[in-house]
């Protein structure tokens, strides 16, 4: 196709543009790494300390919502959540963990159970489940979001519903029946 | 006093009738100046603070507070910046930031209905307004189109034009209470609101992220804050943080100037031609009051003593009830739909009117909360949240409340970080309203009935929420003696001072008050032009 | 006789060609055929502004040797092109060359349009003069900075890139595939953008269809290649995209690409479409070496808030991290996971995933950052799409944070984002090396000449 002489020794000459672009990908690479340092800060500064979730907590956990494998980052930061917002709360764990062996409780009726004999950790299981589900600790002044979309009650219904601020789908998705999608 | 500012046009607050007051007028050619007594806010921040926020439901929250420019924050304590007189709490929430409350609205845009302009002629309660139907209409068009409004074409306030695009499309939720209640004589039709259904003014169509209140995270809903940004690109300065405290008139009665703080408590003096107070209607009269003078003893713009006065808002009821088939709310945005035929009859003269709106705001967090209050755990927590989450719907009111003097602002005695006194309000529910409270509830059981409805919760007895539709404390009024403004919002006792806020309303009708207060601004706005 | 045959067969395909052109184009009116044609050529693009009426011209399209605006061709015989002839059509069209006998510069891609067979440029002048409305306002002319704004220079430019043949079909394949190479390099003129440019801005006839940067937009490699190019895809998702711009888990148009196929790929038929389609497919592979896998085929869901939800933030956004960047601008659509909407949007869903998607999958990473700078806006009559403009809303260094959280995570890692780039996108991009290489040529040679003349005139000098 190319029969001008003029035209192969273009295609043999260095095409300027190509170089620029490349040099300039270059060079945007180099320049990226500078920017890393900063950003890993960033992510570490705002972060409370996250403690690794004891063993107990994690079975409770399970037990209280039913699942059997539940996030290991959710555990820990609900974890250190709640003990930042609730006082003696490792103390308290320990005493709903011995009840849970001792009596083996059924869920259905472990609040009724608690609540009738007055237990100091009463409150416990509530707490631990609202974390779980709502993603919220502590109440009032001291209360802190630690999850939001990933809060177990917007798990529990993602086949249906979007977490609020989070787009449905395409304008007018919202018409079709729930139960076909 | 350090520095000096002058425009043709100085307007007082930045919400959404402020601004678009100050869009048209710089579009005309006029020099405008905006001062806002709060920040400037971006919807990134607002979004990120939403999420990361502990009180999800608390629709304030997500909105920085500033100790010079102060609001009513009610969660999670109250401030008591809203002095309560009582007998009846008036626990209204706005914010002082650039753009105003409508950040965080449902983009309700209703006008009114003829009627609601007559009442009393027609009914023989409330007051009659000094000006027509037939006068707004044009500045309604002129606002829907600006703010991109679309609603039902029988919504029963006539138009001269289209609206500028097709109502928002219909949820499943809506589509089934519109079937389902037509058979009882209700008819259901799609809110009047300033939502995208299509793309509209570089603004995406509503992708159902289901929370206009507190932020839309998208922009498809009307703002404040787009107001300004149309204002400012119109050639309209904004100063922010400029909290102003005064405002001065010379020996003829005409304003001449107005004085701000800076957060710092310096005192800056802006002259001009022309003044717009748009700080809404609680901080509006609390302005005039504070600027009494030697000549106005009982503050500005108030030979009549009605400034503050006939304070009037929409208190609702409501009924949450479980549907018998899955809906699903939170599907599309948080309130789509309403009953509106009971909003204008020969019953006014015995009880209020009301609008009846139905929720579609997702019921997951508040279905989850009771369930584990009720030691519900495990897969069966699970299941039910499932469960109910489909099925709970909850309905309420948008109720009209008659003008009483009674009901008012006024200055207290304490103070907020900068020194201004704040306001204190009077307020009190008459039995015209009680009444219309107990229609309403009649109404509510036969809309469950109708649903399938079990474990009906009513809201308690004379308990009602409130809507934030500050109306009636700077009334417009052919008489100087009982009213503020006249038809064109403009003080009957200073020539060149306009009001342009909900508070030049002398009834509350059944709707949300925002188009009409942007409409009846526009229609100032125009006057202001035309004597220019 | 294996001439004869040749040439026979080839003659049966064009006619069949032609035959099925004209069966394609809807029948036997010819303004109607015009105006298909002209759809197709996407004219209405560049001859007309946004606001203004259709083909009044008047649009500046940046280059990077500057603005060319584009011409009145409506019949207007005052500002347009109501007193040509066919023939000066022709010429236009096919040799850039006006009625008064300038030269058209290339931005009108008349290198393409030299393909076009005689009945269709007869069809398109006869729509120009017949079908479209003629309007009475002449546009700006176009004022390139010297040494570009000498018009004549372009006969040089066009003696090297100038192959001024009309098509002519290729006997050893198929019908469909020839018509899909007589749209694709006529009408459609898919590789004045997609193909390369060498220095003097020639398309790079050795790697056709390789990719070009546009100065903001690149166009991406849609070669056969299975890795640089679009090889992966099949017939029916490259003609699924020239129909609506988007196929879910590979890409979507934005910028240029998607005005292409709102104004012209869209309205063509499907027969049209899939010739394309046939025809692209077989594009030789470019390949780069670069590219370690195909574009569509990174990332995954990804939801980068997790730890950092509910943790206090910076008092302004110029301190967010990519995460919450993302968070806070794109989330809302994208979901935290980068999914998108395609759970409940069906095969239309316009609120796309971000990985497995080319706009992050690019070494280029120009499409990513003009995405967010510019949004993506498609008109009514296709899907409902529109994606804000974030250039306002975004500073340069908080879109290179963002781009380059998305590269990571949803996207080629190894592509990356400066917001040098970033203000260099905003500004129209990178102009042209040509214009100092041309001056700077111009100055070299008028140096050579008053040298050899200095020689020449010492020589002359009588020797004593």
């Amino acid at each position: 196709m190319n029969s001008h002489p003029q035209l192969a020794a273009q295609t043999v000459a260095p095409d300027k543009n190509r170089r620029l672009l490349l040099a300039g990908v270059l060079s945007g690479y180099v320049c990226s790494f500078l920017t890393l340092p900063f950003s890993a800060a960033l992510a570490d500064a705002p972060e409370a300390v996250a403690a690794n979730a004891p063993e107990n907590f994690l079975a409770l956990s399970r037990m209280l919502t039913g699942k059997v494998q539940l996030d290991a980052q959710q555990a820990d930061r609900l974890y250190a959540a709640l003990v930042a917002t609730t006082p003696d709360f490792d103390a308290q764990l320990k005493q709903f963990d011995d009840f849970v062996a001792n009596n083996k409780p059924a869920l259905a009726t472990l609040q009724a159970t608690l609540d009738e004999q007055k237990l100091a950790f009463a409150k416990l299981p509530g707490k631990i489940a609202s974390a779980w589900y709502i993603g919220v600790v502590g109440s009032g002044k001291a209360a802190r979001c630690i999850t939001y979309e990933t809060s177990l009650m917007f798990v529990a219904v993602a086949d249906r519903l979007r977490p609020p601020s989070y787009a449905y789908g395409p304008y007018g998705s919202w018409g079709r029946n729930p139960l076909a999608v | 006093m350090s520095e000096q500012y002058s425009a043709d046009v100085v307007v007082i607050g930045s919400g959404i009738v402020g601004a678009l007051a100050a869009h048209r007028l710089a579009a005309q050619g006029a020099s405008v100046l905006i001062l806002e007594g709060g920040p400037r806010i971006d919807r990134a921040t607002l979004v990120e603070n939403f999420r990361n926020s502990p009180r999800k439901g608390d629709f304030v929250s997500p909105y920085p507070f500033s100790s010079w420019s102060p609001h009513p924050v009610y969660q999670p304590e109250d401030n008591d910046y809203l002095v309560q007189a009582g007998p009846y709490p008036y626990k209204a929430e706005y914010i002082r930031i650039v753009g105003g409350t409508t950040w965080h609205w449902a983009a309700q845009a209703w006008r009114v209905l003829p009627n609601d302009l007559r009442i009393k002629s027609l009914y023989g309660v409330g007051r009659d307004w000094p000006i027509a139907y037939e006068d707004l209409e044009p500045f309604y068009y002129e606002a829907e189109v600006k703010m991109g409004v679309s609603g039902a074409p029988n919504n029963g306030s006539p138009r001269n034009k289209p609206f500028p695009m097709q109502p928002v499309a219909e949820s499943y939720l809506e589509q089934r209470f519109r079937e389902r209640l037509a058979p009882g004589g209700y008819q259901v039709i799609t809110n009047t609101t300033a939502r995208n259904s299509r793309a509209y003014d570089n603004r995406p169509a509503c992708c159902g992220n289901n929370n206009c209140m507190p932020i839309c995270p998208i922009d498809a809903q009307y703002h404040g804050g787009l107001s300004v940004e149309a204002a400012e690109q119109a050639g309209a300065k904004l100063i922010h943080n400029a909290v102003v405290y005064r405002i001065e008139h010379d020996a003829q009665d005409r304003i001449v100037a107005v004085h701000y703080y800076d957060p710092q408590k310096n005192s800056v003096r802006v002259t001009g031609k022309t003044f717009i107070l748009a700080a809404n209607g609680i901080e509006s009269p609390k302005l005039l009051l504070l600027s009494a003078s030697d000549k106005f003893k009982n503050g500005l713009a108030n030979s009549s003593g009605t400034v503050g006065r006939n304070l009037m808002d929409h208190p609702s009821n409501s009924l949450s009830f479980e549907s018998d088939e899955e809906l699903w709310p939170g599907r599309g945005p948080m309130s789509p739909a309403s009953i509106n035929h009971l909003r204008d009859g020969a019953f006014r003269a015995d009880h209020a009117a009301f609008r009846i709106d139905i929720s579609n705001s997702s019921k997951v967090p508040a279905v989850t909360q009771t369930l584990i209050a009720k030691g519900v755990y495990g897969t069966e927590l699970e299941e039910q949240i499932r469960y109910h989450a489909a099925r709970e719907c909850s309905i309420k009111n948008v109720l009209e409340v008659l003008p009483d003097p009674e009901n008012r602002v006024v200055l207290s005695d304490k103070k907020d970080a900068l020194g201004i006194p704040r306001p204190q309000v009077h307020y009190a529910m008459s039995d015209y309203v009680h009444r219309g409270m107990a229609a309403a509830r009649e109404e509510y059981t036969r809309i469950a009935q109708l649903m399938g409805g079990t474990n009906l919760r009513y809201s308690p007895d004379g308990i009602y929420g409130n809507n934030q539709h500050i109306t009636g404390t700077l009334a417009m009024g052919s008489e100087s003696k009982d009213s503020v403004v006249d038809g064109f919002g403009r003080s009957h006792d200073h020539p060149n001072l306009y009001i342009a806020s909900t508070g030049v309303m002398p009834t509350a009708a059944t709707v949300n008050s925002t188009l009409t207060a942007v409409a009846l601004a526009l229609r100032s706005a125009e006057h202001i032009h035309a004597n220019a | 006789m294996q001439t004869i045959k040749t040439v026979w067969s080839a003659l049966t395909l064009a006619a069949a060609m032609c035959a099925s052109a004209h069966a394609a184009d809807m029948g036997t009116d010819i303004v109607k055929r015009g105006e298909y044609l002209a759809t197709a050529g996407d004219c209405i693009a560049c001859h007309s502004t946004a606001a203004g009426k259709s083909f009044a011209g008047g649009l500046a399209i940046a280059t990077p040797l500057g603005k060319i605006v584009s011409t009145n061709i409506t019949p207007s015989k005052t500002a347009g092109i109501g007193n040509y002839t066919l023939e000066q059509f022709t010429d236009a069209l096919r040799r850039g060359v006006r009625a008064d006998g300038e030269r058209l510069y290339p931005a009108m891609p008349y290198t393409s349009y030299a393909q076009l067979s005689d009945d269709d440029v007869k069809a398109l002048y006869i729509y120009f003069q017949q079908g479209v409305a003629a309007v009475d306002e002449k546009p700006a002319a176009t004022d390139l900075p010297f040494p570009f704004n000498i018009r004549v220079s372009m006969a040089a430019w066009n003696l090297l890139f100038l192959d001024g043949k009309p098509f002519v079909p290729d006997g050893s394949k198929s019908v469909e595939w020839n018509r899909g190479a007589y749209l694709a390099q006529g009408l459609a003129h898919c590789s004045t953008c997609h193909t390369p440019r060498t220095a003097l801005m020639g398309e790079d006839k050795s790697r056709p269809l390789a990719g070009a940067d546009l100065g903001t937009w690149y166009a991406p490699n849609i070669s056969s290649d299975a890795v640089s190019g679009i090889g992966s895809w099949s017939q029916a998702q490259l003609a699924e995209y020239l129909r609506s711009g988007r196929v879910a888990g590979k890409a979507q148009a934005g910028g240029p690409m998607a005005e292409v196929i709102d104004n012209s790929l869209r309205h063509l038929n499907e027969e049209d479409r899939q010739a394309l389609a046939t025809y692209i497919k077989t594009a030789a592979p470019q390949h780069d070496a670069q590219d370690s896998q195909a574009a569509d085929s990174f990332g995954q869901a990804y939801a980068g808030i997790g730890a950092l939800r509910g943790a206090p933030l910076a008092s302004d956004t110029s301190k967010f991290n990519g995460a919450q960047l993302y968070d806070a601008n794109c989330a809302s659509c994208h979901r935290a996971n980068g999914e998108g909407s395609a759970q409940w949007g069906g095969k239309d869903a316009s609120l796309p995933a971000l990985f497995h998607n080319t706009a992050l999958g690019h070494l280029n990473s120009n499409n990513l950052v003009m995405a967010i700078l510019e949004g993506v806006q498609r008109k009514a009559g296709g899907p409902e799409v529109l994606m804000p403009a974030f250039s306002n809303k975004l500073s340069d260094e908080q879109v290179a944070t963002l781009s380059n959280y998305l590269l990571q995570h949803y996207g080629n890692p190894a592509a990356k984002v400066t917001a040098e780039q970033v203000k260099s996108l905003r500004a129209g991009g990178e102009t042209s090396s040509l214009l100092t290489l041309a001056r700077v040529g111009i100055v070299l040679v008028i140096a050579l000449l008053l040298i050899v003349a200095v020689l020449l005139g010492r020589r002359r000098q009588p020797k004593p």
